[in-house]
């Protein structure tokens, strides 16, 4: 009875906080809307995204009715082709995120709660994955191995999981050395349990923050890979609509600007959220 | 110090060693080798195999291996098959470049980013504040390549005011050189420090706010120093901390930045190198590439510590120090 008051006044508590923060909401509501579009893109795109209509090609937006943000150099929809990419973008942005928060958390949660030994060869493992320029390794690997997306968000999410180990870690050695997990330790509780059990709940806020700056990141660093050519040949994703429209983008402005407009709303929307969350659930960083 | 810089070199072993290992076992699980590429369309019979032998790919890849740190070791990181030049030389001759590039962009970021922070501290909650918060968020959000071609249709192809391409100009008399290269370098160094200026305001800000209301600071006021030596001098000394970590983190998204952006002006640097580098499945000049962008990622990381040492007298690293 009692706990789940406590819960109710809880939810309520972030709730009315997060609420404030209405400039967070903007960007769930963008984040809504471009989940549905991703679900829905074989409805309501007016187009194939791949069908090439040479008779139509470089068409300005609002030129002809039927496309109204016009065509790309080869005559496809630029509309359609707007809408299918959020599939990559959201794809990648959340399972690059899962990954990374995945070994992060499994690697810094070790660190921090066993300390010692364990610690040292983590952190040192760490380090030499942060004096990695992060970017550059990712580019390597998909060069050398050919652009597919999975292997996409898997090497972004082998690659930039060091710092959100260290956050982890840093928030585990903190918790653990509260009383209620002496007590825990005391009453006999396995490691695992008192790792996943009693520590990780108090330490899911922070987590979850990261998480969502981590999605805009991969985001970014999926329409920075496409942009060099080394996108997934077989999908569409905004930033190799950017690539595709580097020859003609100074006689067509449309094919350039509209998917580095679906980018960065994109990011700025996940971003947005984190920073929201941020002030939610740590009121003593508001000031900042 | 001396003691600290020559221990934090060290340290930075390791990792360089490491980065050519990873690399070089990545690139040689490729299928595929560049003999192809350098062959030709129709290869005589037995020359792919000829080349092949040359270069050493038909040796097993650890065997490759050691023979390359063996060559590193002697200085010898390998010749780009591309550009029939040693690797080393290609790149090195891009690497001030792309330097000039991104410093020139840090620097402004810092300068104008200390002096929004700072204005923004002593008037805390007004509209400056609101802008430097949704340009912080928005400039970190927005990739600065695709902000470079918007500015080039923009500013080159509508309004004709800065140059599109390259680092100079081109096959046309100019009356000033040096001119020449500042005005085709507007727009990107415009553009990568736009990226990082607000979040360097944010910061200032911040620690300003702390250190405004701290003890010293009070006392300076009340002893009758003028307020903008207040601020200026007494509180902006201490807010360089944070900054100085921030531009420590900051070098290898400046890094990643810089090498897209340069792509799309044409500018010749580290990042129109990578380019030509990927798309004629060069290894040797992309791992060399790869190898000097760490070594700027952990040489400025190093650099940035020293610095902070410098700045803060409360941090003193190894035993004996003498501040001269």
């Amino acid at each position: 009875m009692s706990t789940s008051r406590t819960l109710k006044t809880k939810v309520l508590g972030f709730l009315k906080n997060y609420f404030r923060v209405r400039i967070g909401i903007a960007g769930l509501v963008i984040i809504i809307v471009l989940s549905l579009v991703s679900i829905l893109a074989p409805v309501i795109s007016p187009f194939n995204p791949k069908s090439v209509d040479m008779d139509v090609r470089l068409t300005g937006p609002g030129a002809l009715q039927n496309y109204p943000l016009g065509t790309d150099q080869f005559g496809r929809d630029m509309l359609s082709r707007l809408i299918y990419g959020t599939q990559v973008s959201l794809l990648v942005g959340f399972t690059a995120a899962g990954i990374c928060t995945l070994i992060g958390l499994i690697l810094g949660s070790f660190a921090g709660y066993y300390g010692g030994r364990v610690d040292d060869i983590i952190m040192r493992i760490t380090d030499i994955f942060l004096a990695l320029p992060g970017f550059f390794l990712i580019l390597m690997v998909v060069a050398v191995f050919g652009p597919s997306l999975s292997l996409i968000i898997l090497v972004i999410g082998v690659t930039v999981w060091p710092s959100t180990a260290r956050l982890i870690r840093a928030e585990f050695l903190a918790i653990r050395e509260r009383e209620f997990v002496s007590a825990a330790k005391l009453s006999g509780a396995s490691n695992k349990k008192i790792i996943f059990v009693e520590i990780l709940p108090n330490a899911i806020h922070p987590i979850i923050i990261n998480a969502t700056l981590l999605i805009a990141g991969s985001i970014l660093m999926e329409a920075s890979l496409s942009f060099l050519g080394m996108g997934d040949p077989n999908s569409i994703s905004w930033g190799g609509m950017l690539n595709d429209s580097l020859v003609y983008f100074r006689q067509a402005w449309w094919i350039a600007v509209l998917p580095g407009l679906a980018i960065s709303i994109t990011s700025i929307a996940f971003n947005l959220v984190g920073d929201a969350l941020n002030d939610a659930l740590n009121p003593r960083l508001r000031v900042l | 110090m001396m003691r600290y810089i020559g221990k934090r070199i060290l340290q930075a072993i390791p990792a360089i060693i490491g980065v050519l290992i990873i690399s070089f076992t990545i690139m040689h699980m490729a299928p595929g080798d560049p003999t192809v590429f350098l062959a030709g369309p129709e290869p005589p019979a037995g020359y792919v195999k000829e080349l092949q032998e040359e270069y050493g790919f038909n040796r097993p890849v650890y065997e490759q291996l050691i023979l390359y740190l063996w060559n590193v070791a002697q200085g010898d990181l390998g010749r780009s098959y591309s550009f029939h030049a040693p690797a080393v030389d290609v790149v090195l001759g891009r690497v001030p470049l792309t330097l000039s590039l991104m410093f020139s962009a840090l620097t402004i970021a810092v300068i104008i980013g200390l002096f929004l922070g700072t204005e923004a501290a002593r008037r805390p909650n007004t509209k400056l504040d609101a802008i430097l918060q949704i340009s912080s968020v928005s400039m970190y959000s927005i990739p600065p390549f695709w902000l470079s071609m918007v500015a080039i249709i923009i500013f080159s192809v509508n309004l004709r005011i800065f140059p599109a391409i390259g680092y100079k100009s081109v096959g046309v008399e100019v009356a000033n050189p040096i001119i020449d290269i500042i005005w085709h370098s507007v727009l990107p160094v415009g553009i990568l420090a736009l990226g990082r200026m607000s979040r360097y305001a944010r910061l200032t800000r911040a620690s300003m706010l702390e250190i405004l209301g701290q003890d010293y600071i009070v006392t300076a006021r009340s002893r009758g120093c003028k307020e903008r030596r207040v601020v200026y001098r007494h509180g902006l000394r201490n807010a360089l901390l944070s900054i100085t970590t921030m531009i420590g983190l900051d070098v290898r998204f400046m890094l990643m930045g810089t090498v897209l952006v340069e792509i799309v002006f044409g500018w010749p640097g580290l990042g129109s190198l990578l380019w030509e580098g990927l798309l004629s499945r060069d290894y040797n000049l992309l791992m060399v590439i790869f190898i000097f962008v760490t070594i700027i990622t952990v040489a400025s990381s190093i650099i940035v510590d020293v610095v902070y040492a410098f700045l803060d007298p409360r941090i003193r690293y190894g035993k004996k120090v003498k501040l001269d």
